[in-house]
């Protein structure tokens, strides 16, 4: 058998031979010593290149599970934000991207500016009624059903008791009592 | 290695596009480790083989929907991390090349860290598998670190068997130079 050349002792040590050839070159190896020693220092050589295998901590695989989980969750709401750009461009086609955002940012400000003045005037209103109160209460109080509104008028203008007009003995409102000082209290 | 894991990783793959989002979080708990170490033989620090890891788990994620099971996961999960890797390296070396421009004033200095980094031999190992070719690389990070066979290499580059041989021989023979300081010649 012919001498190695430096290919076949690289694949003899990788396996990588068929079972009759990787016989041969054993065989070889023990007869020839040139071969042998040969083999011996590309062994050496590829045994320098060896490097150990870092097993990875399971801190260190949940970090890059967390990181990976917020890379693509942050793509995904890129996706969005696309799709809304798209949307907007269609609403407003003629404005730049530069444009679309001060646009964006004026409305914002704007809203900002007039909101303390809609909710003074919201407030204003408020304080008109109050204004008003005797009105309104006088207005709810008519809408009371007739026993309320009894109750209303002994408080307020009772002359007496009728007791030709009640089958109770709950005192019965004179209507035109009320209606008298409803006028006094509008005046 | 990433081949032996072959009937988990379809199993966690098949949960996933079965709508169990929590099975990728287990096939990252799987193959962790493995694609560290890999993305570790092309970038050659571990800081940026996790960076890299977690590009490559985001690629996997979108990418496993669309797959269709032609080919091995793992076969496809190292065509992921080395398509990546040299994109990293890309990338890197347009900084490096930045960095290098801005530091010139700084050569003495890391002349004199260099040599300190290269008492180390596993640096230096590193160092010399980084000045090579990208397929030379790419078949001895496979064939010598990642112990997997030469059929399987051919089908994850998707090149002959005898193409593959030819790279490993070849990019041996330059790491042997580089190491033994003579200048290697990449052919």
């Amino acid at each position: 058998m012919q001498c190695l050349s430096k290919d076949d002792l690289i694949l003899f040590y990788y396996g990588e031979t068929s079972r009759e050839r990787g016989e041969e070159i054993g065989n070889h190896l023990k007869e020839c010593s040139r071969c042998f020693k040969l083999y011996e220092e590309t062994k050496g050589f590829l045994s320098l290149l060896k490097r150990e295998r870092k097993e990875m901590s399971s801190f260190e695989i949940e970090s890059i599970i967390r990181t990976v989980r917020e890379l693509i969750e942050e793509s995904s709401n890129s996706g969005l934000r696309k799709r809304l750009g798209r949307v907007f461009e269609r609403v407003f086609p003629r404005f730049t991207l530069r444009l679309r955002l001060v646009s964006v940012v004026a409305a914002i400000i704007i809203c900002l500016l007039f909101f303390p003045v809609f909710i003074n005037k919201k407030y204003n209103n408020t304080s008109a009624l109050k204004n008003k109160w005797d009105i309104l209460q006088i207005e709810m109080e008519l809408s009371l059903d007739d026993e309320d509104a009894s109750t209303f008028d002994v408080y307020y203008n009772f002359d007496g008791w009728d007791i030709n007009s009640s089958k109770s003995n709950f005192p019965r409102v004179n209507f035109s009592h009320i209606s008298s000082h409803i006028i006094k209290i509008s005046a | 290695m990433l081949v032996n894991k072959e009937k988990e990783i379809i199993r966690y793959v098949k949960e996933f596009l079965g709508g169990e989002e929590e099975s990728f979080d287990s096939l990252i708990r799987l193959i962790a480790s493995d694609v560290v170490n890999i993305a570790y033989y092309y970038v050659g620090n571990t800081e940026d083989a996790k960076d890299l890891a977690q590009d490559v788990f985001i690629k996997l994620y979108n990418k496993l929907k669309g797959f269709r099971g032609q080919a091995a996961v793992s076969s496809w999960i190292y065509r992921i991390v080395a398509n990546s890797s040299i994109d990293f390296l890309r990338r890197r070396k347009k900084t490096v090349t930045l960095n290098e421009d801005v530091t010139e004033d700084t050569q003495a200095e890391s002349d004199i860290r260099g040599k300190m980094e290269r008492k180390d031999t596993k640096e230096f190992v590193q160092r010399a598998i980084d000045k090579l070719p990208s397929r030379q690389k790419e078949v001895i990070i496979l064939k010598h670190f990642e112990g997997l066979k030469i059929t399987q290499i051919s089908k994850i580059l998707g090149c002959s068997e005898s193409s593959v041989k030819t790279h490993l021989f070849r990019g041996l023979e330059n790491l042997k130079k580089i190491i033994g300081g003579e200048d290697a010649v990449f052919i």
